[in-house]
């Protein structure tokens, strides 16, 4: 199980994110949704310890399994505890490599001896639809889709209790975007991991997740189940996110839209940083920021 | 019976022996989106970049309004390209950095050597004159496509082709350009060759809608049509692959 409590991740004096809590339980998916800027990739590359360049947690704890996700720590836990997909595979993968020997040294680098290493990569392709054929590919060998699958095969190697999971479709074309989530949906489900999904489709988070955490400008705006954020969203901002999403089968026509932009995170407004396109702003939203209370940070919903 | 504002026959693009664009016909008449769908690698921004002329198609016809724009040199299509207009998918990518937004807008005016207004097109695409003396580094995403957008406009156009316009940006601005393309398409009776990977936002500005595969149109029809009741196996494959739907 992960805990995070209070994150705070600054860059340049600036508050990326925002004092952010969530938990997520073994076997669930957290499908953390929010658009560019937001902090939601920030928030778990933080969590992994992965932050590069200025930024740097300045405050808030992450737990995985009652241990604290510290720099030290994580040293050790990413790859074997923690396993990661991100939206561009080749980012992941040795382009001098062949594949199945990258899934092998994940096993190596953990111990695992040569032969069970050789033996364990075939299975994990098996398992994540790959012949053992492509064992002996290259990357540049491979489509999209399949070095994807071979990223996924390296994040559940070591059967992690914490699976990230950044955009992991996003580069890729609809058609391969649904088998790849099927292979990332089943590992998920086989190894029981604590996964969150980072996603901007909503569509995508809709399928595959059980709970969804919306964020805005570095903070947590609404969390609740799928059927709860997505069917009747409560916060002004995710509401309107809903509405604003075309869909297929609607019609030509204006879609209902947010004025303005999210802004960016060195100006950021007072109180709700959603007030200024908020349609149910109260005087209270330009001052004070409110708290996530039963799901939802918005003063108009629990004043109301 | 009218010509149609564009016309395209059996146009095709090979590089050696591969046919990006294999024999694609359409129409796109005056005030009406076509949207050409397809997946990365089916010879859609290729289409695209032959019909606004980016790159000489290897072979069939391309007529505005009636007139023939493929046997035409780079010299004597000069008067025309004030006719159609690209937009691209990255606004970043798109527009010089080092000018500011109001020498973006005003190029293509320089280049016909005509005057315009660029305050009013600025304004008509919904940003602040007073952002004409910023660079598009200063400006977030929604906003410099709305600067490609209005430099699209600059000459007038009867034609934009727009390739991918939305992909790149977050789904409140999104809805925001979208609309914004509806508006100036009914104010302005533009046509638009809309191509897009995205069933969703298809379905907001369509018209009509061809699935493009291999190089090919698979399917052409009303945008209900081909995306509520699709006859070809690949369309329902694309149209059952979007999720949340």
């Amino acid at each position: 199980m992960l805990e995070v409590q209070d994150l705070v991740v600054t860059a340049g004096g600036v508050r990326i994110v925002d004092g952010v809590s969530f938990e997520v339980r073994p076997g669930e998916v957290l499908g953390m949704v929010g658009e560019s800027g937001s902090g939601k990739t920030m928030t778990m590359l933080a969590v992994a310890g992965l932050l590069s360049g200025p930024a740097r947690v300045a405050g808030g704890t992450a737990v995985l399994d009652g241990t604290e996700l510290t720099e030290a720590r994580l040293e050790r836990l990413r790859g074997r505890r923690i396993g990661f997909v991100f939206q561009d595979p080749a980012t992941s993968l040795n382009p001098l490599m062949r594949v199945g020997t990258q899934i092998s040294e994940v096993l190596r680098i953990h111990g695992v001896s040569r032969g069970e290493a050789r033996r364990r990569a075939a299975e994990l392709l098996e398992q994540v639809g790959l012949g053992p054929e492509r064992a002996g590919r290259y990357p540049h060998e491979l489509s999209g889709g399949q070095r994807q699958r071979i990223v996924i095969a390296m994040a559940i190697a070591l059967r992690p209790s914490l699976l990230i999971a950044d955009e992991p479709t996003t580069a890729l074309d609809v058609t391969v975007q649904e088998q790849v989530m099927q292979v990332l949906r089943t590992a998920q489900r086989e190894t029981g991991a604590a996964t969150v999904l980072v996603s901007h489709d909503l569509g995508l988070v809709a399928e595959a997740a059980h709970r969804i955490a919306v964020m805005y400008a570095g903070r947590l705006v609404e969390t609740g189940t799928v059927e709860e954020v997505l069917g009747a969203p409560r916060h002004p901002y995710s509401a309107a996110l809903m509405r604003s999403r075309p869909r297929v089968g609607t019609g030509r026509g204006p879609l209902p839209v947010i004025p303005g932009y999210p802004p960016a995170p060195r100006s950021r407004p007072p109180g709700c940083a959603f007030h200024p396109r908020c349609p149910v702003a109260l005087d209270r939203c330009a001052k004070e920021t409110p708290p996530l209370v039963g799901g939802v940070a918005c003063w108009a919903v629990q004043d109301g | 019976m009218a010509e149609p504002l564009l016309r395209v026959t059996n146009l095709r693009k090979s590089y050696g022996a591969l046919h990006a664009v294999d024999g694609v016909t359409f129409e796109v008449d005056r005030g009406e989106t076509l949207a050409i769908v397809g997946e990365s690698g089916c010879g859609k921004s290729t289409l695209a970049r032959c019909v606004a002329r980016l790159t000489q198609p290897t072979g069939g016809s391309v007529r505005l309004d009636g007139v023939e724009l493929a046997p035409l040199s780079r010299r004597r299509l000069r008067p025309l390209r004030s006719r159609f207009q690209l937009v691209f998918q990255d606004p970043s990518t798109s527009l010089n950095p080092r000018w500011t937004v109001g020498e973006i807008v005003r190029e293509p005016l320089r280049l016909q050597g005509v005057r315009g207004d660029v305050p009013g097109l600025l304004a008509e695409v919904g940003l602040d004159p007073g952002l004409a003396d910023r660079h598009p580094h200063q400006l977030s995403g929604g906003q410099r496509q709305r600067v490609g957008i209005a430099r699209a406009l600059a000459l007038s156009p009867d034609l934009l082709v727009l390739d991918e316009p939305v992909t790149a940006l977050d789904v409140s601005v999104q809805a925001q350009i979208i609309n914004l393309l509806l508006r100036l398409q009914e104010e302005r009776g533009l046509g638009y060759l809309f191509i897009s990977h995205d069933l969703a936002v298809v379905s907001a500005v369509a018209h009509r809608v061809a699935v493009m595969h291999a190089g090919r149109l698979v399917e052409t029809g009303p945008a209900e049509q081909v995306l509520g009741r699709p006859s070809h196996d690949y369309t329902r494959a694309l149209v059952a692959a979007v999720p949340g739907t």
